[in-house]
Order: structure tokens, then sequence, then C-alpha cells
């Protein structure tokens, strides 16, 4: 008999659920019609979150320290100045952040989210690739090259309003060190010590002389972090952040992020109050809450069609700049027939550029004529000035030189893997074999391997030319050139000891000037071998619904929401 | 006609379907006397169901009733409304079915089935309902109890048994039981005969039979009918249509029976094929199997004719008169 | 009615071996599938070093570095299982796999039950409707069975989107929720929290945010309810106890209710089938309403070849899926009682 109650209560119980889900839904659907913008956001969410910053998941160790960094924070609310007057920026992208940790993220969307809630010693100016001072004020160089003393500037202070001293950037970039994350090597590889000389001087020996240091300084792994991270852990959703001009009050994984501005940031509290990212998981979605103004902007990443079709709307702006990705052929120099550098030369001159930036990108790439990039200094186009853009003629005389002819064609392979780079790939590939095919002198078979496999025959030298893309690690030109000469990653594809000597010493020289002769003549190297060849450049393009200004985007690739604002 | 408790005048069903129209029940006129019983027999599709079904209108699509009245206690079925009619199913004319398993809703108890029934056609509390079930029941030879029981923990005669109670338990006026005991083993069909008698008494009901077996008609009904292609051939008693059958059919299919005294035996096949439904031979449907038919019968289709209070529609008895 | 609870006991137990059946099955297809997984996490930019950490991570190598047989890799991570331990990501901080899975799920509960209640309810109505009708309206359903099937879930879900977010603006293109409207995680569903703890501004939100999805979702797999609804329905229609009910002046409209009933056991397993393909198919529409649930979570693991955590999730999923069949099952005995026997 049992049975027969439980029975009833399971039809009973099934029954209600299910009438109580129908009738929500109905008026949900006839809610939904009525509610319409009624309901928008309030802005108590605030108000409630601000008070948890600082201290959500702490060790027993800093107990002390966080009680007394919360007093503080109620304490000194109150004395803080009024910030701008009320306002909220929305920005919608499809990127994810990862860990909001510089001990572990290593991934372009993170470094921005973290360049707005945490800072450097150095940072670059908005708009340039260039440095300017960032939580230092300066630095100075040792003789020798491998000391760096940087000098804080006074009443630094984290979101909470905890002052923030040198021994916080010990802290931070030993920690760094110690958790060895994915992106540590930018620490490790060059740092051998860190050092707080005094509350307001910090100094960092080297292991060698490097001479884009102060870049890599400006990298998320050097920031200092609040005394909340976990000091030997990754900390993937700490929401304490660092000395920025945000600091986070709200953060739902993969749903949104809440930035509120940092009172205490040592430039003043930013223009706009509050930046609300949402995550999206769909370009066209992300789009129409653009035009349905759900979001004031449309960040990374847009779909090109939709970026060429938001250009005519009313109301909307796109915005584009040159960004820091870059897409480049590899020839492996030890396998037939790339061995034979006129059949490099004669490969590089026929590429058709502008055919995929058009046809394939649709105009949202730019056609690259050197590894380092459009926009940074030292830039020069020696591709171009070598080879021309789809030189044809040239590509045939110098086959016709390697031995080649209409009857006697050259056959090469030509690998691409078809999904790390997006849908485009393939027709990438389409268009470099039909640029090279057009010579009449050479055959071209396309070959594909998934990505992890690609990767690994790379590795071991199997293939002779493929495909690749570069996002920087550290905004330098040392990222654009080092990696490929000599590297065990490409299966050393490509080494030239008069070009090793030179970006060494480019790596090395202390003065810009100096560095950009340097890298000027290494770009001229790089296109005679012809063992990599560049062929586009991203474009960044952001939309922005009218009325929001202030948006400067540059190669950095980092969006800076502290120079935002809504005009009214 | 004596005490007539349901008259059908001209009655009309055809189905319509794709490959053509199926006069399944054309132009049948047949009365049913307060309390007997009347058999209905006839080649498989004669048209027997159709007939059945088209007395309280639950004629499934293509089908259509075309013309005709039935009359119930001057009620005429056919004229009235759904609603109307609904209050007469199940209540005045009950109706069974020759596979009982099927006809009862495998998902729900005997009771609920049955207490349904009462509750819809009578303003009465639940438990009333429910006793009223198990009297049904019980006056059907099935124990009370077994209201609790689904359809597929019954025997096969026991379902038919319940599909009966579930059929009179309202004392209806009519019953109309097609093929009731074709599914069943000789020894159940009949008890179950046996039953249905003994109901007929007691309720004072008319059946309706409709079988196939004219032998099990002859034994158990007062009155037979034979039907042949859609049509009525002929209407008499059971004394006269098997000492004295008129119409050529009924003879044949009296011969078929290889002893009258063992009435169990299966009816066995008369020469050549039904005809086709959608097209009928013209004159008498007949003919074609007929060993009387003369030039006339392939002509015009034979009428009624009364001969010594019999019915019979045959041109060898003055039908040809129309 | 003991008979019904012997046949829960008895198929809750024949759940374990199809449980521990799928475990195996995605432990070794992982294992084959092309591609380095330890190459793919670690990217082109790692040294050596970083590949043999995590290798032992992964449970492939031994603390000396030598490299672990499969069999007893296959034992170690059955009794990490049977402890309850999903194991950690490979990416993003290490974060436990079955809190990355928890963060997901609500959400997808959410989803899938509301685009379930759309689909059954269209699924039903019109199926019920064109089984019941027949004839044009049989065909005319037929038709719409077979159009919302083909549908393709971003091409409707964007043209929803267009018309009820960007033309109309009365609905929000995506998310799930307004910004700071949240209500207390109780069952993590919004709709249910924000009625418990009676927020009625967030069960708007909620509401709102998942009208389109849950249409969308509803819509394309209501053709399928429709179809089964139609078939079963007018196959129940033509059996004998529908005449046989008409014949005892039963009214249509109880009629109805119990060639529904009859019906029903092909429409239950459809929607087992269903809603545990919802649970993990929904991410079309998750990704078009950038819907923060397991669809889109799992289909990004698997683009980072996050090994442990799309591990973990296929085998939670296939505990879902265990668990709905199982669900279904009986509610399939209970309102057939010929199964119990
Ligand atoms: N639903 C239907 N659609 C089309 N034709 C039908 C339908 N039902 C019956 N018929 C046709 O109507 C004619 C009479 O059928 P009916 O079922 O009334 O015959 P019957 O005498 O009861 O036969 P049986 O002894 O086989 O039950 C047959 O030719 C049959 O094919
Ligand atoms: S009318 Fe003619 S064919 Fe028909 S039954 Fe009589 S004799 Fe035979
Ligand atoms: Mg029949």
């Amino acid at each position: 008999m049992m049975g027969k109650y439980a029975k009833k209560r399971l039809a009973v119980s099934t029954a209600v659920a299910a009438v109580g889900i129908v009738i929500a839904l109905i008026v949900g659907l006839i809610g939904g019609y009525f509610a319409g913008s009624m309901a928008a956001a309030p802005a108590t969410a605030t108000v409630t979150v601000t008070e948890t910053v600082g201290a959500k998941t702490v060790t027993s160790t800093v107990e002390k320290t966080i009680t007394s960094t919360v007093e503080k924070t109620v304490t000194s609310v109150k004395t803080v100045p009024a910030g701008p007057a009320v306002s909220r920026i929305v920005i919608g992208v499809t990127d994810k952040v990862t860990d909001i940790d510089p001990s572990n993220a290593y991934d372009f969307y993170t470094w921005e989210v973290l360049s707005n809630i945490m800072g450097g010693l150095m940072r670059y100016a908005p708009g340039t690739t260039e440095l300017e001072p960032g939580l230092a004020t300066g630095y100075t160089v040792s003789p020798d090259g491998k000391e760096y003393t940087f000098r804080l500037r006074p009443n630094l202070y984290f979101a909470d309003g905890t002052p923030m001293t040198a021994e916080d950037v010990v802290r931070s970039v030993k920690r760094v060190m110690e958790i060895n994350g994915d992106p540590a090597w930018l620490v490790t590889d060059f740092v051998k010590d860190v050092v707080a000389v005094d509350d307001h001087t910090v100094k960092f020996i080297l292991k060698k002389p490097v001479a884009f240091f102060p870049a890599l300084v400006a990298t998320p792994p050097y920031f200092p972090v609040h005394p909340a991270y976990k000091p030997k852990e990754i900390d993937s959703d700490q929401t304490a952040g660092g000395v920025g001009p945000y600091r986070i009050v709200k953060w739902v994984r993969d749903v949104e992020l809440v930035l509120e501005a940092n009172p205490y940031w040592w430039q003043g509290a930013p223009k706009t109050k509050q930046i609300v990212i949402k995550f999206f998981k769909d370009a066209t979605a992300l789009r129409m809450a653009l035009e349905a103004g759900e979001i004031d902007i449309a960040w990374r990443t847009l779909r090109p069609t939709d970026i060429q079709d938001l250009k005519g709307k009313k109301g909307i702006k796109v915005i584009e700049v040159p960004g820091a990705y870059i897409r480049y052929i590899i020839f492996n120099t030890k396998i037939p027939p790339f061995d034979n550098p006129l059949v490099r030369k004669a490969l590089a001159a026929a590429v058709n550029r502008k055919a995929i930036c058009e046809r394939v990108f649709l105009g949202t790439t730019t056609p690259l004529y050197s590894m380092i990039p459009i926009g940074m200094w030292s830039h020069k186009d020696s591709f171009l000035e070598k080879y021309g853009e789809h030189n044809l003629e040239l590509a045939k005389k110098l086959l016709k030189e390697a031995g080649y002819s209409e009857t006697n064609k050259l056959k090469v392979e030509l690998w691409y893997t078809p999904t790390h780079y997006g849908d485009t790939e393939v027709d990438v590939a389409t268009l470099i074999k039909e640029a090279w095919e057009e010579t009449g002198m050479v055959e071209v078979t396309l070959k594909s391997a998934e990505w992890t496999t690609y990767l690994e025959y790379t590795r071991k030298g199997m293939l002779g030319a493929t495909l690749y893309g570069w996002y920087p690690d550290y905004i330098d030109p040392d990222d654009y050139t080092s990696p490929w000469v000599n590297a065990s990653w490409t299966g050393y594809a490509y080494s030239n000891p008069e070009l090793i000597k030179i970006l060494e010493e480019a790596s090395v020289k202390p003065t810009l000037a100096e560095r950009a002769k340097l890298y000027e003549k290494a770009q001229d190297i790089w296109a005679e071998d012809a063992a990599i060849v560049p062929i586009f450049q991203g474009k960044l393009a952001v939309a922005v619904r009218e009325g929001v200004e202030g948006v400067i985007l540059d190669p950095t690739m980092l969006f800076r929401y502290w120079l935002i604002y809504k005009a009214s | 006609m004596a005490d007539p408790l349901l008259n059908i005048k001209n009655l009309k069903t055809y189905y319509f379907t794709e490959s053509g129209i199926v006069k399944a029940v054309d132009d049948v006129t047949l009365g049913i006397r307060r309390g007997e019983l009347l058999g209905l027999v006839g080649e498989s599709g004669s048209g027997k169901s159709t007939l059945g079904l088209s007395i309280i209108r639950l004629i499934p699509p293509p089908g259509k009733i075309i013309d005709g009245s039935v009359l119930l206690d001057n009620i005429d079925l056919m004229s009235i409304s759904e609603k109307e009619l609904r209050r007469i199913r199940g209540r005045r004319i009950g109706m069974i079915f020759q596979d009982p398993l099927t006809c009862l809703d495998p998902l729900r108890r005997i009771e609920d089935q049955m207490v349904e029934t009462v509750m819809v056609h009578m303003d009465v509390e639940r438990d009333e309902a429910r006793e009223m079930a198990a009297k049904a029941l019980e006056r059907v030879g099935i124990s009370g109890d077994r209201l609790k029981d689904y359809p597929h923990q019954l025997s096969g005669g026991m379902r038919q048994r319940a599909m009966i109670a579930m059929a009179t338990m309202l004392h209806p006026e009519l019953l109309i039981a097609d093929e009731p005991t074709t599914a069943l083993d000789v020894i159940v069909q009949s008890r179950i005969m046996d039953l249905l008698e003994d109901l007929k008494e007691s309720m004072k009901m008319s059946i309706l039979l409709i079988t196939h077996d004219l032998a099990l008609v002859i034994e158990r009904a007062d009155r037979v009918a034979v039907m042949y292609a859609g049509e009525l051939c002929e209407v008499g008693t059971s004394e006269q249509i098997s000492q004295d059958p008129l119409h050529p059919y009924t003879k044949l299919l009296l011969e078929s029976i290889p002893d009258v005294e063992a009435p169990k035996t299966k009816l066995k096949s008369i020469p050549g094929n039904p005809p086709d439904m959608r097209n009928p031979p013209s004159g008498c449907r007949f003919w074609p199997r007929c060993p009387y038919a003369k030039d006339i019968c392939k002509q015009t289709p034979p009428k009624f004719a009364e001969l010594n209070g019999r019915i019979v529609r045959c041109h060898l008895y003055g039908g040809g008169k129309s | 009615m003991a008979s019904l609870k012997a046949f829960i006991i008895a198929r809750v137990l024949a759940l374990i071996p199809t449980v521990l059946i799928l475990i195996t099955l995605v432990f070794f297809v992982m294992r084959v599938l092309p591609g380095d997984p330890v190459i793919a996490i670690v990217g082109m930019k790692a040294p050596p070093e970083r590949v043999i950490e995590l290798k032992k991570e992964l449970g492939l190598m031994d603390e000396a570095g030598n490299p672990i047989p499969l069999p007893i890799q296959y034992l170690n991570y059955l009794s990490k299982l049977a402890r309850g331990d999903f194991g950690r990501s490979l990416i993003w901080g290490k974060r436990p796999v079955l809190v990355e899975i928890m963060e997901h799920f609500p959400a997808t509960v959410e989803l899938a039950i509301a685009g379930f209640i759309v689909s059954i309810i269209l699924g039903l109505l019109l199926g019920s409707l064109g089984g019941w009708m027949g004839g044009k309206t049989s065909s005319a359903v037929k038709t719409y069975g077979a159009i919302t099937y083909a549908l393709f879930i971003p091409w409707i879900g964007m043209l929803l989107q267009l018309f009820f977010a960007v033309w109309l603006g009365i609905l929000p293109v995506a998310g799930r929720i307004d910004t700071g409207l949240e209500p207390p995680t109780i069952t993590g569903l919004y709709l249910i929290d924000s009625v418990i703890t009676g927020r009625w501004d967030s069960f708007i939100s909620a509401l709102r945010h998942i009208t389109l999805p849950a249409l969308t979702l509803g819509l394309v797999i209501s053709g399928v309810f429709t179809r089964v609804t139609r078939t079963s329905v007018e196959e129940v229609m033509r059996q004998d106890f529908v005449v046989a009910a008409r014949a005892r002046g039963i009214p249509e409209h109880k009629i109805l209710l119990h060639v529904l009933k009859n019906s029903f056991v092909p429409i239950l397993t459809m929607m087992g089938l269903q809603l545990a393909l919802l649970m993990t198919g929904a991410v079309l529409t998750e990704t078009t309403f950038s819907w923060p649930g397991m669809g889109t979570f799992l289909l990004e693991r698997i683009q980072y070849r996050d090994y442990t955590t799309v591990q973990g999730t296929v085998v939670f999923f296939a505990i879902i899926v265990s668990l709905v069949n199982l669900i279904v099952d009986i509610c399939y005995a209970y309102i057939d009682p010929r199964i119990r026997y």
C-alpha cells in the first residue's frame, strides 16, 4: 500500500511541477511583451557587491592583513571625494576570461581585463606601441644592463584602499615565478631576482642584459596583485585585482563581469563609473545586441560580414585599427625544394596578399610585408621592396633560374590546419595555391592536418611549407623576430648566423634609436632569406553606438576602459 | 409489425473510398421487435457491421449515412443531435463487439471504465456507480472484486462477459452484439450465448445478433435477417428460414451447413466470390452466383415482396414489380 | 503494488552496469582520439618540461617519469570517480571539473525544461489535434512537424532575435538575466529561485530572457513531438475501445483523454530521448542566445582540448542521461500496468 501512496505523490508532484512551469512560461510570454524595457537593470547591485571586494578566498596567513583591509575600506570610502557622475558602458565580447590571475592568464582578452583592473610599472601610451611610466615614475639601468631599478609613484593603493609598496611588486613577481604557470617564462627566462630596495623602489636583477625589459614589465605577469591572491596557487576567480583604474564588483564566469571605477587609482577615478562586460557565445548575437541597444560596444570579435553591415547602420560607428595578430608561411629550409633560396623567393614574390585580405577577409585584414607589424616602431615593408606584390614576372624569372619551366613544373605541398585558425583557413590556402600556380610553373597540392598533429609534424621538421599565425607575448619587435630563428618548435626551419647576431645585439642595446636601426636591418635579411614569409596582419574592429567616445585602439590589442565615456 | 422497438427504413450507408464508393448498406428496411433476438447473417463484407454501427451513428470516415431513418420509439436517431444521441448510446442501446480485449481500454481498470459509463448517464455518486458496476458484473457471472482488475488480467471469456456487463449495466432496450462469440472458443461461445439469452429474458431486452454463423442464429434467434452485398435478401422466423428458406442465397447458406443438428460447425463457402462492393452487379446483386438466375435478374433489381407474412427480395417471388 | 517498487529497484540496479559501460567507453574513446592532447594544451610556445609535467598531471606518467600502462590508468580513473573526484581542468587555474559543471548545469536544465515545456505544449496540442481531427488538419499538422523539424536553430533563433529584440525591442537578444538581478542561488534555476525568494523583478527578467531561447528550442523539438503524438493518437483512435466507448455514450472530451493516455507510451519514450538530447544538445540554442549552459561549455572545452573536463563532463552526462531514462521507464511502468508484470 506504500507503493500506492508513493505513486499518488509522484503523480501529484509531477502534475504540480508541470502546471507550475506551464503557468510560469505563459506568464513569461505575456510578461515578456509587456515588460519591454521596463525591467532595466537597477543600480542596487553595485552597492551590495562593493563590500565584498578584496576578501573572497583568503588563507589563514594573510587573514590579518585582510581584516585590517576591510576596515580601511569602510573608513576610507567615506573620505574619498565624489567620483564622476554614475554612468555605465556595456561592452559585449565573444571572448572569454580565463584566469583573473596574472600568474596563469595567457590570452589576449584576459590580459585586457587584467590591464584594466591592475597595472604594471610601465605601460603603453594609448594609441602607440611606445612605453610610458605606469605605477613607476621611471627607471634606471645599471651600466652592464643587468639591473633595472624602478621608482614607484607615491601614494599607490589597491582598489580597496590597502597601500601598495615595493614589497607587493616583489611578492607578486615571485608568486608568478613560483606558480610557474603558462606565461611565467616572461619572468623566469629573464629575471634572476627581484628585491624591494625600500618602500618605493624595486630592483630587478636579470640573468643577462635585456633591452626590451621595460616592455616585459608592461605585461601582466609583472603586475602587482592584491595580497588576497593565494600565494602559491593559481587563483582563477580572485576579484581583488591590483592597482588599476577599475575594480571587479561582480564576476559570473562566462556570463558577465561588472567593473566599477576605482576611486584610489593614481590617475584619479576614470570617467565612466561602471563597465559591464557581457560574454556572448555567438558573433551574430553580439551584433544584434549592439543594434538592439543592449550593449554600447561590440568588441572582440565581430564577423567580417557583420562589420561590413554595421558600417552602414545609423547610430553605429565602426572603428578599425591594425592589430598585433599576424599570419605567415614557414618554409622549412632543410626540406627540398625549399632548401633552394630561389624557390622560396619565387613563391614569396607570387603570393597575392591583397586577394586574401579582400576576398577571404572582406578587408578586415591588411597585407603585411614584414614580420614586424604595421604600427610598431621599426616596421619596414622589406618584402614589398624586394619582391613587390603578386609579382608573377619576378617569380617566373626566379623559377626559371632554379631550373623549372612550364613543362618541368615545381611540385610543392602546402600544409594548413583546418579549424585552429577559423573556417577561412582553407580559403587562405587555396588562394595561395592559386597565386603560385598562376606562374604556370608550379603545381601545388594542399594538405591539411588536425592542429595537434600539425604542430607535432612541424616540430619534427616533416612539413615543407606550413601556414601559421602569431599573437605577440610582449609588444616589442623582438617578439616578432626571435621566436622563429633557430626555433625548435618550427623544426629548426630557419637559421642565419648573421641575423642571430643582429637580433641578439638589438635585444641588449639600450636605446630605441639603436635598436630600431638593427631591426630594420634584420627585416631586410629576413626578406632576402624568404624562409618565413609574412602574409597579412589582422585589423581590430570595434563597433560602438553613437555617443560612445574615447575608444583608442592600437596593436597592443588592449582596450582601455578608463578612456571611454558616453557623451551626453 | 408487432410491438416494434426499432424501425430501420431505407437506410443507406456508403464508404467514400479513394478507389470508389462502397455501398455497404444500401436501402435496408428492417424492424426489431421488443424482447426479440434478431439474427443478422451474411458473408464477410456484406455490410452487417456497417448496419449495426449505422443504428447508433458510429460510422467511421470515409463512411457516411446517406439516407434513411432509424426510429426508436418514434425518435429518429438519424436526425437528432449528437448530444441527444449520446444519451441513447449506452443507455437505451448497448453494443458489444467481436474482440473484447481491444474493446476495453488497456490502461484503465474495469471498474473505472464501468463507473465512467454509469456516471455519464446517471446522476449518481461514485460509490453508487461502483455498486451498480459490481452488480452488473455479478449478473454476468464475474465476482465483483474483479472490478479492480485491468483488462489484461482477465481471460477472454471473462472479458466478453465484462463487456456485456458494461453494455447492459443500464438496462438498455436494445443490445447490438456484433459477432460477440467469434473470437472465443466453442464452449465459451455457447456460454456467452446462454448468458445473452438469459439477459434478454430477465431484462426484456431486444438483441440484434450480428454473425455469419447461420446455424448459431437458427438455434438461438427468434427471427433471422439475411444480408447480401449491402442488401437484405430475406427476413423470417428461425423456423421459416431453416425449414423453408425462400431466397436462393438463404438456401445456399443452409446447404453449406453440413449438419443442422450440429450448429457449431462453421459456415461453408458458397460457389463463386462475393461481389466487388465498389462495383456490384446490376440487377440482382446475387445473380452471378445464383443457380436460378433469369434474364430479368441481370437487369432489374428485385423489390421486397411480402409472402405469407414473410419478406423476401427475389424475382422468383414476384419481386420484379419495381 | 509491490510490483511497481520491485520494478523500480530492478531498473536502478540495471543502471549501474549501464553507467559503467558508458564510463569505460568514454575513457577509451578519449584515448584513441587523434591528436596528442598534451601538445594541444601546452601549445607551440612551451618547453618540453611542461609536457612531462602535464603528463604526470594527466595520470599518464608516474612521478619518476615512466609511462603508466593503460589498464592501470583506467583503474586509477575509476577509483577516483568512485570517490566523486572528476579531476581538475587542465586549463584556467585547474578548477575542479565538478565545480565547472555545476556552474553551467543549472542554466542548461532551466533552458531544457523551458524548451521542453514549449515543445510538449505545442507538440501535444498540435499532435493530438491532428490525430483527433484527421483529414486536412492531420496533413497540416504533418507539414508543421516536417517544417519545424527541419528548422535550423541558429536561423530561427536569429529571426526571433531580429524580430523581438532588434525591431520590436521588447525582449533581450541574449543572456540569462539582467545585470544585478540574479536571485540568490537555491536550485540554480533563476525562475524557480526568484519565485521562492519572492523577487518578482528577477522573475520577470529571467522570464524575458528565457522566452526566445525556449521558444526556439521548443519550436524545433515540437516537430518530433507533433509527429509522434499525431501518429500515436491516430493509431489509438483506430483501436476498438474508442468505438466501444462511444457506443457507451462517453463524451468526446473524455475519450480524448483516454486516447491521449494510451498514446502516451510512445510519446513518453520520445520525451525521454528528447530530454536527454536536450541536456546535451541544446548547444546551438545556447550559442545563439549566449546561454551559459553545458552545451557551449563542453564544445569549448573540446576545442581547448581540456581532456579531464571533457571526460568528466561526458561521464556526468552519461549519468544524467541514464537517470532521465530511468525516470522515463518508471513513468512508463506507472502509466501502463502491463509493463509491471
Ligand atoms: N472504414 C471503411 N472504409 C472503407 N470501406 C469499408 C470500411 N468499413 C467497411 N468497409 C467496406 O464496407 C463493406 C461492408 O463492411 P462491413 O464491415 O460492414 O461488413 P461485415 O458484413 O461486417 O463483414 P465481416 O463479417 O467481415 O465483419 C465491405 O466491403 C468493407 O470493405
Ligand atoms: S433475383 Fe434472380 S438472381 Fe437474384 S436471387 Fe432471385 S433468382 Fe437469383
Ligand atoms: Mg463485421
